[in-house]
C-alpha cells in the first residue's frame, strides 16, 4: 500500500524535477541566444545555480533511494552468504539515513538563518535566494525517510527483504531495450 | 593518533563501507564526517561539511551535467539515434566485417550526443547486436564491439566525466572536450582496422553479407538520421569556435534535441517521462557521489595525507612518464572493481598534488584518465559495459564469450593508450587551436 503511494509520489517527483530541468534548459538557452544580441537575462547565473540546479539535484535523491539507484559497488557483496548480505543492507540503510538526516538537520539550520537575514546573492542584479535553501532540507529529509522505510521493510517483511537484497545490475531495458533481440533469434 | 593516521584509517574505513555495498557517495560523506570528528571535534566536522553540498551544487558550470544527460536521453528516447546504425551500414557495406565497423561508427556518433559510456552501449546494443547475429556474426565479435565502442561515450565530447574532472581539477572544460575529440576518433579507427584485419584473416567471424543498398536507400537513411550529427557538430563546433561555453552549449543542445523531436513528431508524454526520469535519476546519483567526494577532499586536506604521499612519491621520482605509467597501472586495477566516477573522485585528491609537483599537463592527464576508465569498463572481472550487454542479451550470449570478444578491443585500447602517452599532441593539438 505504502509502496504504491510512494511510487505514485515518485512519479510526480520525476515530473517536478524533470520539468525543473527543462525550465533550466529553456532559461539558459534563451539567455545564450539573447546574449548574442547583447541583451542577456539579468541574474541567469544566480537563478540557475541557486534554484534550478539545487532543485534538479536534491529533489530526486528520494526517488533515487526509492528505486535503489544510487551508485554502489557489488564486487564483494555478490559473493557474500545471505546472512552477511542482510547485515550489509542494514549498514547501507543506516549509513544512508544518518548522512541524509544529518545533512537535512544542518541545512535546515542554514535555511532558517538564510530566511532570517533574507539572503540575497549579488550578481548583475540582486537575487533573493533564501527560498531555495529550503529545498535541500526538505529533499534530504525525504531521502532519509525512504532509507528508514527501506530499513523497516528489510527487518520486518520477508518479501521486501528479497527485493531489497537483490543484485540490481544495470538496467538497460528500462524502455524495453532488451526486447528488440527476441524477434531475431 | 595523528591526523595522517586518521586519514589512513579513513581511507580504509571508506573502502570497507563501499565493499559492504554502501553507496559510494554515502561512504565518502560518512567517513569524512567521522574522520574530521576524530581529528578535530564533532562541531568542526559539522561546521566544515555542512556548507559543502549546497555550495557545491549551486554552481553554474555543473548545469552542463543535467543538460548533456537530457540531450542524450531525449535524442535516444525520441528515436533520433535509431537510424545511425542503418546509415553507417549502408555506407560501409563493402568493408569486411562491415556491420561491426558500422557499429563502431554508430557508437561514435551516438557518443557525441551522449555523455555516458554505459548509456551508449545500452542504446546501441539493442539495435546492432540483433542485426549482427542475424547476419551470422561471431557472438564474441558482435557483443564485444558494442561493449568496447560504447566506451567512446565518455571520450568523444560531450562527456560527463570530463565536466566533473574539469571542476575538480579546475582544468578548462571546453579544452578537455576538444582534447577528447581526436583520441575518440583514433580509437574508433583503430577498432575498425582491427575488425577488418581479423575478418580478412578469419572470414567466418563475419560472413560477408552482400547487402548492396537499393538505389536511393542510402539517401533515405541519411535523410532520416542527419539531424543528430548536425546537432552534435553544432554543439562541438560552437564550443570550438568559442561562440558558447560548454555550459551554454549543453543547454542549447538539449533544446535543439527537443525541437528536432518535436519536428519529427516523436515528442510525446511517454517519451518525455522516460527521458526525464533517466535524466533526474542520473543527475542526482552522480551528484551524491560528487558531493561526498567533495567532503572527502576536505577531510583529506585536513588530514594532510595527500600532501605527505605526494612528497614521498616525488622524493622517489619526479619523472612524469614514470608517474603516468604508475597511475595507469593503479587505474587499470581499480577500474576492474570500482565505478568510473568513484575512481576518479577518490584518486584525484591524492593525484593532484603529484601532478602539479611533476608539472603534468592536466588536459592531457584528463584524456589519459578517461581512456583508462574506458578500459576499466570492459576489463574482467567487473567491466560494467560487458555486464550491460550481457543482461541485455538475457542469457543468449555467455559472459565469457563477451569478455573473449572484448579482449581484442582491450588490446587495441592499450595501443591507443600507448600512443596517447607517447604523443600528447594527439590530445593537445586541437585545444591549442581553439578560437
Amino acid at each position: 500500500m505504502i509502496l504504491v503511494v510512494a511510487r505514485r509520489l515518485s512519479n510526480v517527483g520525476v515530473w517536478i524535477a524533470g520539468l525543473t530541468t527543462m525550465a533550466m534548459m529553456i532559461h539558459i538557452t534563451v539567455d545564450s541566444v539573447l546574449r548574442l544580441f547583447n541583451v542577456p537575462i539579468l541574474g541567469t547565473v544566480e537563478i540557475v545555480s541557486a534554484y534550478y540546479m539545487v532543485a534538479a539535484v536534491f529533489l530526486p535523491i528520494a526517488i533515487v533511494e526509492l528505486y535503489q539507484e544510487s551508485i554502489s559497488v557489488d564486487t564483494v557483496y555478490q559473493f557474500l552468504p545471505r546472512t552477511l548480505k542482510f547485515v550489509c543492507m542494514v549498514v547501507v540503510f543506516v549509513a544512508s539515513a544518518i548522512v541524509y538526516l544529518m545533512l537535512a538537520w544542518t541545512s535546515w539550520g542554514d535555511s532558517l538563518r538564510s530566511f532570517q537575514v533574507k539572503e540575497v546573492v549579488m550578481g548583475t542584479v540582486p537575487i533573493i535566494i533564501w527560498p531555495s535553501r529550503f529545498l535541500m532540507p526538505v529533499s534530504l529529509l525525504l531521502a532519509g525517510a525512504v532509507c528508514l522505510w527501506h530499513l523497516w521493510r528489510l527487518l520486518t517483511s520477508t518479501q521486501a527483504r528479497e527485493e531489497l537484497m537483490a543484485i540490481r545490475g544495470p538496467q538497460p531495458d528500462a524502455d524495453g531495450a532488451g526486447r528488440a533481440e527476441e524477434g531475431s533469434r | 593518533m595523528d591526523t595522517i593516521q586518521i586519514g589512513m584509517a579513513g581511507v580504509v574505513a571508506m573502502v570497507g563501507l563501499m565493499a559492504m555495498r554502501v553507496p559510494v557517495g554515502i561512504a565518502l560523506a560518512l567517513t569524512s564526517l567521522a574522520g574530521i570528528w576524530a581529528a578535530m571535534s564533532f562541531g568542526v566536522a559539522l561546521g566544515m561539511l555542512r556548507a559543502i553540498p549546497y555550495q557545491f551544487v549551486a554552481n553554474y558550470v555543473f548545469t552542463a551535467i543535467p543538460m548533456f544527460l537530457l540531450m542524450g536521453y531525449i535524442a535516444s528516447h525520441a528515436g533520433l539515434t535509431s537510424g545511425l546504425f542503418n546509415m553507417m551500414r549502408l555506407m560501409l557495406y563493402r568493408v569486411p566485417g562491415g556491420l561491426a565497423c558500422s557499429t563502431v561508427g554508430a557508437c561514435a556518433l551516438f557518443a557525441a550526443a551522449s555523455g555516458s559510456s554505459v548509456a551508449t552501449a545500452a542504446a546501441m546494443g539493442k539495435i546492432t547486436i540483433p542485426e549482427m547475429r542475424k547476419a551470422g556474426y561471431d557472438d564474441g565479435l558482435a557483443t564485444g564491439c558494442v561493449a568496447a565502442a560504447g566506451t567512446l561515450g565518455s571520450m568523444i565530447p560531450p562527456s560527463v566525466i570530463m565536466v566533473i574532472f574539469g571542476v575538480f581539477t579546475m582544468a578548462p572544460i571546453g579544452q578537455l572536450f576538444m582534447a577528447g575529440f581526436l583520441p575518440g576518433l583514433l580509437t574508433a579507427l583503430v577498432y575498425a582496422v582491427m575488425i577488418v584485419v581479423r575478418v580478412k584473416i578469419n572470414p567466418s567471424l563475419a560472413p560477408n553479407v552482400k547487402l548492396k543498398p537499393a538505389p536511393g536507400e542510402l539517401r533515405a537513411a541519411v535523410a532520416d538520421s542527419w539531424p543528430l550529427p548536425v546537432l552534435v557538430a553544432g554543439v562541438i563546433g560552437g564550443i570550438y569556435a568559442g561562440l558558447v561555453t560548454p555550459t551554454e552549449a549543453a543547454a542549447v543542445g538539449a533544446s535543439l534535441a527537443c525541437i528536432i523531436a518535436l519536428v519529427r513528431g516523436t515528442f510525446n508524454k511517454a517519451m518525455l517521462y522516460a527521458a526525464l526520469k533517466d535524466t533526474v535519476i542520473g543527475t542526482s546519483s552522480l551528484f551524491v557521489i560528487a558531493m561526498g567526494a567533495s567532503m572527502f577532499t576536505a577531510f583529506m586536506g585536513l588530514a594532510g595525507l595527500p600532501a605527505v604521499m605526494a612528497e614521498r612519491v616525488l622524493a622517489f621520482s619526479t619523472d612524469p612518464l614514470l608517474l603516468i605509467l604508475a597511475i595507469s597501472v593503479l587505474y587499470l586495477i581499480l577500474g576492474m572493481f570500482i565505478d568510473s566516477l568513484g575512481i576518479i573522485l577518490l584518486t584525484l585528491p591524492f593525484l593532484l598534488p603529484l601532478l602539479n609537483g611533476a608539472h603534468i599537463d592536466l588536459i592531457w592527464f584528463g584524456i589519459l584518465v578517461v581512456k583508462l576508465l574506458e578500459i576499466g569498463l570492459i576489463t574482467p572481472p567487473f567491466g560494467m559495459n560487458v555486464f550491460v550487454i550481457h543482461s541485455m542479451m538475457r542469457g543468449a550470449v555467455t559472459l565469457p564469450t563477451i569478455f573473449k570478444g572484448v579482449g581484442w578491443f582491450i588490446a587495441m585500447e592499450i595501443v591507443v593508450l600507448g600512443l596517447l602517452i607517447a604523443f600528447p599532441a594527439i590530445a593537445l593539438w586541437l585545444p591549442s587551436k581553439m578560437l
